[in-house]
Formats: C-alpha cells, structure tokens, sequence
C-alpha cells in the first residue's frame, strides 16, 4: 500500500512536471539560455527560506 | 575481490566496491547523452516509411523511459542499494566482462546504424523495414549487453520477481505522465487566445491607437507590436509554477495541510498566467516607449524567469510567514536554528544576489549588460550583512592554492572552442561610448570577476553546496569535509552554471575544491578561483579574444 501511494505522489509530481518538461516546443515565455540563472535563484531562495522557515 | 558461485548476500552500498557499476552506469548515460546530442530525428519524422517515423519518435520513446523510470527510482532507491552485491559478483568478476566487450561492440554498431539511418541515405529509403529491424535489434542487444555487464541474469530476474507490483505501478504511472505531457500541447493555441484578448482588453486602455489582429494573435501600437504564439501563451510559466508548488507540497508533506494545500497549484496556474499576460503588456509598453531593443532583448528574454522565481518564492513566503495551508500554524512562524538559517544565508545569499542581479539588470539590457556593477553592490551588501559569520572560516591561503588558478587558467584557455563568440559583442559596445565610461566599465567588471564572483561562487559551491550534499545540518559538517558524491555534484552544478563550456566548468570546480581540499581553507579556493579569473582576464587583453571572458 506504501509503494502504491509513494509512486501516486511521484507521479502526481511528474505530472504537473510533464507538460513542461515533455513539450515539444522550447517556449519564448522562459528563455532556456537562462535556465540555471533562473532555476538557481529558485533553488537558492528556497534554500535560504526553508532555513528560516523550517518548523521545528 | 573474488567471485562466487553462491546467490551473492543482498546488503547495502559500501565503500569501493560499488565503483564498477557507477562506471557502468556512467558510462549508459554518456552513451545516451553522445546519441541524443549526435543525431537529430526530425528528418525521420517527415519520411514517408511508417518505420522510418517510428524510429523517428525515439526521443519520446526516451523520454518515456525517464518518465518510467524516475517514478520507479524515487520510492524504490532504497530497494535498489539492497540488490547491489556485496560480494564480489557485479563488480570486477571475469565472467562479466565478455558482456562489457559485447556491449561495447553493440554500441559502437548500433552508432554508426544511427549515424546512416538518421541521415537517411538510399539504401534506408529502398529497405526502411531491414534498417529498422537492425536498428531495433543492435540497440535491444546493447541495453541488454549493458544490463548483464552491471548485475548478472538471476540478479535481474529476482529484482523484477520481488518488486513486480512497483515496477508495474511505474509503468502505469510513467506513461500516464508521458501521455499528459504530450496531450497538453493541444491546449496552447485556446490559451493564446485568452492571453491575446486580455492583453489587447488592457492595451486599448492605454493607447488609443491600439492594434490588433485576432486570427494572427497579432497585438500592439503602431511603434510595437508582439506576435502571441501559441508557445507563448502562459503555458510554460504555467507548467513550471504547477510544477514546483507540486514538489514543494511533495517534499514539506508533513508541514502541511491537506486537502486545503492542494488548492495552490490552481492558484499558482492562475497567477502566473495573468502575470504573463502583464508581462506581455509591459513589452509592448516598453517598446512603444522607445526601447524596442530592450523589450525584444533583455527583457522578453528575462522577464518570464523573474515573473516565475517572483510567484514561486512569493508562495513559499506567504505559506511560511502566514501559516496558511500548514498543520501548525505557529511553528511556521519560529525560527528552527538560527545557526543554520545564519550559516545558508551568509553561504549562498552573495550567489542568490549575484543572480538576481544579473537577472533584473539583464532585464533592462538590449544585449549588453552595463549595470554589471549592480552584482557586485549586490554581493557586497549581503557580505556586509553576514560579515560575523564568515570569521569562522579560515581565510588564509598557499602558493599551492595559486598553482591549481594557473593549472586550471591553462586548461580552460586550451580548451575553449575558438567558434565562441558569445562575448564578442563587448568590444562594440564598449567603443559606442566614452573612453572614460569604458574604463570605468571595464574596471568595474574585473573587480566582479576577479574578486566578487570568485568569492560569492566559493562560498555557495565549496562551502555550502558541498556540505549540504553530506547532510542538510551544514553545520554539522566541517568545511573542507570531502565525500565523492559532494565532490562530483557541487562540481556539476557550478559546471551547469557555465552554459555551453559546462564540461570545462566541471572540471573547474573539480580544481578549486581540490584547492579547499588542500589545508580545508577556503582562502584557498577563493585564490585559486580568483587567479584562474584574473588570468583569463589578462589573457583576453593581451590576445583580444574577448569570446574566453564569460
């Protein structure tokens, strides 16, 4: 039952990521050229958010 | 290591051992990776063979296969570690290398059918059936051959026994996602829609002159007008957003309330596509304004990364400073570890600011990024602010740590495509001004390079990245502390910092946390970085190869 709901999770994950990450076209919207600019400010934000935010 | 005819004990990953199959594994992903980049299918795509457009749809078939297996390896990792031998079987048994030479056989014929079939000679066109049939086969035989080199058979086939409902889930799983991403293309054209007319809807608020062409999706004033494709309609934004929320929900599960929390991936979809919309109308005000190379430039190019990172890191604020959608509301609002949050903001604030930086002032460039300077303003100021923190660290530095700047300034110049022209662009521009502002610029811009970046980069890769890939207390962790996976993962991700020249940057940052490695001081990798940097910077002054600054 753990394995059913784990890969419902993931997939319900991969599913949101699909229709980005699996089109065809390579949008104008979010220029590729800057994605680990912009992925890494995300990931860097996030970090340091978590790391003020984090609940004990 | 010796082999052994017994079923060989399950236990988990230890030490070197495991080596060989990370090889192998390495070695299937640089296989893929030479593929996919070598060969493009589009010419098969539009073949009249039946077989020649399946074979054509490779690409899906990969994607497929990652779908499949990404949501197989997430809940099943920690199964995957048990099934490795403990034993000597799958590492360096003789046995096992007949299968290695026979996939490396298989490969090799299965790239050169490639190279032929995708190229699409005249023998493919008269016999598509044949050359499909061994193109199938050859590449069948080096998965296969792949996948006895790494385990042997009984390991196999005991895997797919004990875990065939997880393997079955993840198949269902993958392809229902591999579907969805392919069917949702055909909601881009009725979104455009919707984005053009909220777009002119606004414009014609602004602007009495306002054109506007619904078949074309075409929209603007006469001085500037944006065309809304289909692409273009708020959907990336709107998959990238879902996206991220979805993992975030994912991964903070338990700090959350459900089903209340689910409600913000709607939201999240819908704000982004508005502010896509605004984004598309600041572009035409831009360009009407008279800048239409800054809203063809820097802008359109920068804008939908802003609008993203804004929604996405505006979500994970108001959830944590409000409390909404967690399970304790309060807790939300404590501050875990004053330590850890001092320790990744002092770390990796200066690289965050760097970037945001770069990105609001690449933004408002038309190619040329003259406020260059804002990085370093920016770099300085969270420095500043984190000044009492980086006195922990140990600052000094050793001729040793220079030689690996030189070494690596040497490697980095050698191998620099001379087809690069990236920062050509520089010497045109510097010369459409002022000599006294192109000084200024110019000196601006070693001072960042030299000097700022290094050290914003060492702190976030060397001193942060690397212990927060060991354990997420970074504090718990010494700087200087080495592990081959911190090791190879922080020298990837500051190698993906570095665009098309990733490879080089990889091995880069191989060399400056060898520096850190040294005497575990990160003056160390600082100098070593900051001589690299200042090197190139020479070079480019003396040989006026401005393309190798980037």
């Amino acid at each position: 039952m753990n394995v059913a709901v784990y890969v419902l999770g993931v997939s319900i994950v991969m599913l949101s990521a699909a229709s980005y990450a699996f089109a065809g076209t390579v949008a104008p919207e979010i220029d590729p050229s800057s994605i680990a600019g912009g992925l890494g400010l995300l990931a860097g934000g996030l970090l340091i958010a978590r790391a003020r935010w984090r609940s004990k | 290591m010796n082999a052994t005819t017994e079923a060989p004990p399950i236990a988990p990953i230890s030490g070197w051992r495991y080596r060989p199959q990370l090889a192998l594994k390495a070695l299937l992903l640089a296989e893929v990776l030479y593929l996919t980049i070598s060969f493009d299918t589009q010419a098969l795509e539009k073949a009249p063979s039946i077989w020649t457009v399946l074979i054509g749809w490779s690409p899906q078939y990969l994607r497929l296969a990652i779908a499949i297996a990404v949501v197989m390896l997430l809940p099943g990792r920690k199964w995957l570690t048990k099934v490795t031998p403990a034993s000597g079987v799958g590492s360096d048994t003789p046995t096992r290398l007949p299968f290695l030479a026979f996939h490396a056989v298989a490969f090799l014929l299965f790239a050169w059918l490639t190279g032929i079939f995708f190229v699409g000679g005249a023998s493919v066109v008269l016999h598509p059936a044949l050359w499909s049939a061994a193109w199938c086969l050859t590449g069948a035989a080096t998965l296969a051959s792949w996948a006895l080199a790494v385990y042997p058979h009984e390991r196999w086939r005991a895997a797919l026994i004990e875990r065939r409902v997880l393997i079955a889930w993840s198949i269902a799983a993958g392809t229902t996602v591999w579907t969805a991403g392919l069917l949702t293309e055909a909601l881009w054209p009725p979104l455009a829609r919707y984005t053009f007319a909220i777009v002119r809807w606004v414009l014609s608020g602004l602007y009495a002159d306002v054109i506007s062409d619904p078949d074309a999706l075409r929209v603007g004033t006469p001085a500037f007008r944006v065309i809304i494709a289909p692409e273009c309609s708020g959907y990336e934004g709107v998959g990238l957003i879902v996206a991220f929320l979805a993992i975030y929900l994912f991964l903070f599960r338990k700090d959350l309330r459900f089903p209340a929390a689910l409600l913000l991936l709607p939201l999240g979809a819908i704000t982004i596509w508005i502010l896509n919309a605004v984004r598309i109308i600041a572009l035409v005000v831009i360009g009407t304004s008279g800048w239409p190379h800054i809203a063809a430039g820097g802008f359109h190019s920068q804008a939908g990364w802003l609008i993203f990172n804004a929604v996405g890191l505006g979500f994970v604020a108001i959830i944590n400073l409000r409390g909404y959608f967690m399970v304790h509301a309060k807790a939300a609002r404590e501050v875990a570890d004053s330590l850890t949050f001092e320790s990744t903001a002092a770390y990796l604030g200066p690289f965050v600011a760097m970037l945001a930086a770069a990105m609001i002032t690449g933004a408002v460039s038309a190619g040329f990024d003259w406020l260059y300077a804002l990085r370093i303003v920016a770099i300085t100021a969270v420095m500043w602010n984190c000044r009492k923190t980086y006195a922990r660290l140990d600052w000094t530095c050793s001729w040793g740590a220079l030689a690996i700047g030189v070494a690596t300034f040497a490697f980095w110049v050698a191998t620099f495509p001379d087809a690069s022209a990236s920062k050509a662009v520089w010497p045109v521009a510097l010369q459409s001004v002022q000599p006294s502002s192109a000084a200024v610029w110019l000196a601006l811009r070693l001072v960042g390079y030299v000097i700022a970046v290094p050290v914003a980069e060492e702190l976030a890769f060397r001193v942060y990245a690397v212990r927060r890939i060991m354990d997420s207390d970074i504090e718990s962790v010494p700087v200087g502390a080495f592990s081959w996976p911190s090791f190879v993962i922080s020298s990837a991700l500051f190698g993906a910092f570095h665009g098309a020249l990733w490879p080089q940057g990889v091995i880069a940052g191989m060399a400056f946390a060898s520096a850190l490695y040294r005497r575990r001081a990160v003056g160390d990798a600082v100098v070593a970085h900051a001589t690299t940097n200042a090197l190139i910077a020479l070079y480019v002054f003396a040989t006026g190869r401005w393309s190798v600054w980037s």
